[in-house]
């Protein structure tokens, strides 16, 4: 979880080489289409998430903010009526509570695509492509970033500008950009060196045109099968900070209301509290895993058909 | 300032004493070593050779494609009048898609497997010849028919992953002849393709290069493929040109013993099983130590001490125009005296030929 530097297993730095086998891979991915059943599921869950997040203020929800006494005790289990999850220890709605934690995983995870995959993928695409110094260049200033453990650096960065999400995503997103700028590195030479490449020379193509025109639509979709699963570890990663109490207790985020739930579990036995944001994180990021995943599986197939 | 617009008359591409190695950390390759030859325009140069001889790294070359740090190129390109070795990589960019383009071998490859194809033959036409996007569309139509393609209008919006291996082949001649090149250089243009495709691409190919009066280097290991396509054939082992002549005459009067072994490794159709005949056996010398006498003599039926000692210049036999590199010549006295002489000897490359030239097998051809 502490990990938002090395890829995980299973990324795609190399284009594959186009394999018998991927007749095979072709069929399935025909059959099922892009996403599969799990990828459907996943999806839903995510934009049910999403909208639900986005829309949270007009939705019929309790004030996540109101503390409700007027059910027989607080920490009322789900099904409650008025609460379908139930109340905290402190009275407050939990789905209410969810829909407005889910803003802050949203926030985090638009901060690492926009800022780690804009800064990062920039870096190694032009680090990449141009080697030599500039390769260098970049490349060293991203390991001095990698010399720190990345949970270690985005506690030292909270600690130091403060606690408010603002921060917090700045933060995510600071950690995650070598991890980003490794993996645009890697993708762009392998496909500087595709024969494609020097067929648009041939053609007269200029350097910034084979760059932008050529190899970031090869990149970019790799690039963001990588995303994706930052993303899944941001939101473990600002959900941890929360826990251990180094945000700030005005937001509300899931991280925060396992924290919250930690009392109630240990004092009086009361799982619900902690569990239902816990594992809605979990399916959370899992979901997002899948669906990165999959995107990485629809766009190997197309490549490998070649 | 390099510019393109002054006619010369004949000649479009020399190439004079052109060599292109690769300083490797094993040695330098000499991959290219001493070419020269001449196209006249609208006219097309087959070059042949085995795998490793040096046609792509010559191709790419002259092309200035291969600007790696490692590439050290020398002598003479001038494409119109125009040095192209020693040019700058802008110089370079001004001839390249609208003066010579290049058609590769692999179509699974040299096509950009995200893009459409429409995308990819519109590119050129929008930035060399400031083409609207309407505009760059219908003629990415229009070429696209031309090449054969049928249903452009279908196919301008697919991924090259929708279309067959020919297909895509045609795509990318579309490709380079874009914006109208005068010089195409095709490398290996048909390996990558079925046997029954490969003729339809040749074809195409040629009827282009008739209807656009523009000329062509076609490369190829086949000779069977430039036997009818080309007006002359570059024969090249080693990195050097071995054998150079109009094509009728290389194949009426075959001097040069490689180009005599090239020739009966063709596979005939007629042939009940598609084997080569006769592969020439052993392989091609190293390129970084190539032998000091003649580079084929390790391999060559007629080979004679002196080839293993003193390099064959490239001279020329009495046809005019026919030039090739060797000591005892196919179809000359000396040739038949070696030849004999080693097959006296029971040299296994010498009694091969020798059988084959008595005993044409698949009788007459
Ligand atoms: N970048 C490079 N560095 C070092 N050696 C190279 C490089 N590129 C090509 N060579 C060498 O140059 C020689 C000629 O290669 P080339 O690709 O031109 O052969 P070819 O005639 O086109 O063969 P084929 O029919 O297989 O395409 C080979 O021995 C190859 O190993
Ligand atoms: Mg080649």
């Amino acid at each position: 979880m502490t990990d938002l530097v090395s890829p995980p297993d299973g990324i795609a730095t190399n284009p594959p080489p186009a394999s018998p086998a991927s007749d095979k891979k072709i069929k399935t991915a025909k059959k099922t289409g892009a996403l599969g059943i799990g990828g459907w599921i996943a999806s839903i869950w995510l934009i049910t998430l999403t909208a639900a997040a986005v829309f949270a203020p007009w939705l019929p929800l309790d004030d996540p903010a109101k503390t409700d006494f007027s059910v027989p005790k607080n920490n009322s289990s789900p099904f409650t009526a008025g609460h379908l999850l139930g109340t905290d220890n402190n009275g407050y709605d939990i789905l209410a509570r969810i829909v407005w934690g889910g803003r802050v995983s949203l926030v985090v995870a638009a901060g690492v695509l926009i800022i780690g995959m804009l800064v990062g993928g920039t870096i190694g695409l032009l680090a990449g492509f141009f080697r030599g110094k500039s390769e260098t260049l970049l490349m060293a200033s991203v390991d001095v970033f990698l010399a720190f453990p990345a949970l270690i650096l985005l506690i030292a960065i909270v600690a130091f500008l403060g606690a408010d999400l603002l921060n917090v995503v700045l933060g995510i997103s600071l950690v995650s950009i070598p991890a980003f700028a490794r993996i645009s590195r890697a993708t762009t030479l392998t496909y500087a060196q595709r024969e494609f490449v020097l067929a648009a020379r041939a053609a007269g193509a200029s350097q910034k045109r084979i760059l932008v025109r050529e190899i970031l639509p090869n990149v970019i979709l790799p690039l963001l099968a990588f995303g994706l699963l930052v993303v899944g570890i941001a939101i473990v990663a600002e959900g941890s900070l929360a826990f251990l109490g180094l945000t700030s207790t005005e937001t509300i985020s899931w991280g925060g209301m396992i924290n919250g739930g930690k009392k109630p579990l240990q004092q009086d036995n009361i799982a619900h509290t902690a569990m239902i944001p816990a594992v809605t994180m979990f399916l959370t990021v899992l979901a997002v895993n899948v669906l990165g995943d999959r995107f990485r599986a629809a766009f190997d197939v197309k490549d490998s058909m070649l | 300032m390099l510019t393109a617009d002054t006619v010369h008359d004949g000649a479009l591409l020399q190439v004079h004493d052109f060599r292109s190695y690769f300083d490797t950390p094993a040695g330098i390759v000499k991959a290219v070593d001493g070419v020269s030859f001449t196209l006249d325009r609208g006219d097309t140069l087959g070059i042949v050779g085995e795998s490793g001889s040096g046609k792509t790294v010559l191709a790419r070359s002259v092309m200035g494609l291969l600007t790696g740090k490692n590439v050290m190129r020398s002598g003479s390109a001038r494409y119109n009048g125009i040095e192209l070795v020693g040019a700058s990589e802008k110089e370079l960019r001004d001839l390249w898609g609208t003066e010579m383009a290049m058609v590769f071998q692999d179509p699974m490859t040299s096509l950009n497997p995200v893009l459409k194809t429409g995308r990819q033959i519109t590119e050129g036409l929008r930035y060399h010849l400031q083409l609207s996007k309407s505009e760059a569309r219908a003629q990415a139509l229009q070429l696209l028919d031309s090449v054969g393609i049928p249903d452009p209008k279908r196919r301008i919006s697919q991924y090259p992953h929708e279309l067959s291996g020919g297909m895509r082949q045609r795509v990318t001649i579309a490709i380079a002849l874009a914006c109208g090149p005068k010089l195409l250089l095709a490398d290996e243009p048909t390996t990558a393709l079925d046997v029954t495709v490969q003729a339809q691409i040749l074809d195409l190919l040629h009827q282009q290069q008739v209807e656009r009066h523009m000329a062509m280097v076609l490369v190829t290991h086949d000779l069977g493929v430039v036997a009818g396509r080309t007006n002359h054939i570059a024969v090249m082992y080693a990195g050097q040109i071995v054998e150079y002549a109009p094509t009728t005459d290389l194949f009426a009067n075959v001097r040069m013993p490689y180009t005599q072994a090239l020739l009966h490794s063709i596979p005939k159709l007629a042939q009940p099983s598609h084997t080569r005949l006769q592969a020439i056996a052993g392989r091609p010398p190293d390129l970084i130590n190539p032998p000091s006498g003649c580079r084929f003599a390790p391999r060559c039926p007629y080979v004679q001490p002196k080839c293993n000692s003193e390099m064959p210049p490239l001279q020329e036999s009495e046809t005019p125009g026919h030039l090739y590199r060797c000591w005892f010549p196919v179809g000359t006295e000396a040739g038949r005296e070696a030849l004999a002489h080693n097959t006296a000897a029971g040299m296994p490359a010498a009694v091969s030929i020798t059988q084959i030239l008595a005993d044409p097998p698949g009788g007459t051809h």
